[in-house]
Parts: C-alpha cells; structure tokens; sequence
C-alpha cells in the first residue's frame, strides 16, 4: 500500500516509464565480451538476408503467378510452376483427362536434358514406370512431393506408365527445365501418356 | 499501456521462441544435406527458404536488442556467440541451397556454375566467421599470438 502510494505521488508519465526503460535495455551488462558487436553484426546479417531475400524475389516464381491452381492444371502446360510444388491439397484429378504432349525446345540435338515428375496434388505414393524410346528407364517410381529427375536424351520419346494407382488416379506433374515448362496429366494403371521431346530448333 | 503491450509482446515472442532455436540449432545439420542432395540427384528441393530466415534473423537480433528477451542468454552465455554463427552459417547453406535451385528448377546456368556459385556463398561465411571470431574472441582468455 505504501510503495503504491509512494509512485503516485511520482510525477512520471507514460512516456517516462517507457524511456526509462529503454535505457536500463541499452545500460544492460554485457554478458560475454563483445555483445554489443555480436548483435551489431546479427543485425547486418538479418539485413543483408532481407536484401537477397527481396532480390531473389525477382528470380522464384510459383505457380500463383499464372492463376489458381485450378486454372493453372486446366490450362495443362505452365511456365512458372516450380517442381515439387503442390497445387492442391486433396488427391482428385483437377478434371483433366489423360493426354500426350510434345515436349518443344527440350535442349540441344543430340544433348541430353532433365524431366522431373513428382505428385502435384496430395502424397498419396502413386508408382508410375517411365520409358524412354521403348526401353525401361524406371520400372517402379514413387510419385511423391520431391521431385525425382530422369536424365534423357534429346530428341526421344518419353513414356509414363501407371503402376499402381493408391487412390483417387494417379496425377503427376513433368517438368523440363531446359525449356521451363511443366506439364500436368494423369494416367490410370496400365495406360500410357507419351512425350514427345524435340530438341532445339 | 507501454508496459503491457511488452509483457504481451514477450509472451508471443517465447511462444515462438522454441520454434526459433530449434530451426537456428538444426538448421545448419538438416540443411546441409539438403544441399548436397540437389547435386546428387539433380533434383530440386525446397530447403528453409531465404524468406522464412529472413523472420528468423530480425526475431533473433530482437532476443539480442532486448534483454526482457533474452533470459536463456542470461542462463547460458554461450548462446549468445553460438547462435550468431548458427544463423550466419545456415545463411551461407540457404544461400547454396538458392543458387542450387536456380540451376536444378529453372536451369538458368549450368551445374558447374551453380556449384560454383554455392560454395562461394559457404566459402564467404565461414571466412566471415573466421575474420569476426579473430577479431573479437569469444573469450579474453584466447590471445592472438
């Protein structure tokens, strides 16, 4: 009671308080040597890191870029989608139906180039085989979020499979980094989605 | 009003608090395989993100700015320069793990540029690390010779 009314006889106002405070922060004791410099040199590192942070922002792109996600797997073939990335959450087929496509610009003639597939929609470990030119590259792949990279040559016929459907259709995204397109479809077990891989013209 | 919006503060912070140290201690040991895992298989993969550090960085300057924040520092000293080359460290492996993924998603340059461009980006905070720690020892008891 009396230490209540000793500090309302105190002049001191909120922005008193508040001051005093901050400077008993700043009067704090280093608690190892070079505290202060620790968390100088923190705090430019944080900076610097929202400075790439924010530039790097000119180089990710994401699926959202293009549309919903709905849209994005309709329109079937996407430049900004990047591999791995789920657009939904539920495993249903976005209502598209199996289809092949020719893959345009994949890499030099002659060259080789990279297609990544992994599961656009929920995980559900679908297993697919692929084929390149007729010859089994991968006779058992796990469809998952992490996209799995199969080297082919340039030009070729690449063939998706469907092995073993879990549940829902088996639906998978393919992408092609050399030419930055990914293409989403879907196969049921024992069809076939082929692409086509043409190099560069 | 000031104070309470500190105690309110202070009580959001240590609620994430956890989350930040674990990311902060791990990181370094769960990422790194991250990056090396891009160049075996060639594959991209998603590590903490330069966005979600960049969170991770300003909470972590904020527990230094503000003692209220900082009691485990308090407890356990050491914390204090551990952390510091933890976020730098994980930095250099986000940033490894950034260009790594330029080349794997968008194929924007070839792998040898991208290894390249990786390890410089681990090259120069671990000589960051190196130049600070030389220039203001951890301890008064290590003497330059």
């Amino acid at each position: 009671m009396k230490k209540v009314k000793k500090q309302s006889n105190q002049p001191s106002t909120e922005f008193d308080q508040l001051s005093s405070e901050y400077s008993q922060d700043q009067a704090a004791p280093e608690i190892v040597p070079h505290q202060s410099k620790i968390r100088r040199s923190l705090g430019w590192s944080a900076l610097t890191i929202v400075g790439i942070a924010i530039l790097s922002g000119f180089f990710t792109t994401s699926y959202s870029d293009e549309g919903t996600a709905e849209e994005v797997v309709a329109n079937r073939i996407s430049t900004a989608t990047e591999a791995g990335e789920n657009l939904f959450t539920e495993e249903n087929n976005a209502n598209i139906e199996a289809r092949d496509f020719e893959v345009t610009n994949a890499g030099s003639d002659g060259g080789e180039a990279r297609m990544l597939i992994w599961d656009f929609n929920l995980e559900d470990f679908d297993e697919v085989a692929v084929l390149v030119d007729g010859v089994p590259v991968k006779e058992k792949l796990i469809l998952s979020e992490n996209a799995a990279a199969i080297s082919i040559p340039v030009p070729s016929t690449v063939t998706v499979r469907g092995v073993k459907d879990v549940g829902g259709g088996i639906s998978y995204a393919v992408k092609f980094p050399n030419n930055k397109s990914t293409y989403f479809n879907v196969v049921t077990v024992g069809q076939s989605n082929t692409y086509t891989v043409l190099p560069r013209p | 009003m000031g104070k309470l919006f500190a105690i309110i503060g202070a009580i959001a912070y240590y609620l994430f608090y956890p989350f930040l140290l674990i990311m902060i201690l791990l990181g370094p040991i769960m990422e790194f395989p991250v990056l090396l895992e891009i160049y075996e298989l060639e594959t991209p993969r998603a590590g903490l993100t330069l966005s979600v550090l960049c969170i991770v960085g300003i909470l972590l300057f904020l527990s230094y700015k503000y003692p209220r924040l900082g009691w485990l520092y308090r407890k356990f000293p050491v914390m204090i320069p551990l952390l510091q080359m933890f976020f730098i460290t994980l930095t250099g492996i986000e940033l490894g793990i950034f260009f790594a993924n330029l080349w794997a998603d968008k194929f924007l340059y070839s792998k040898g540029v991208a290894i390249f461009l990786s390890i410089v980006s681990l090259i120069i905070v671990r000589s960051y690390l190196s130049y600070w720690y030389s220039k203001y020892p951890i301890s008064y008891k290590v003497h330059k010779v």
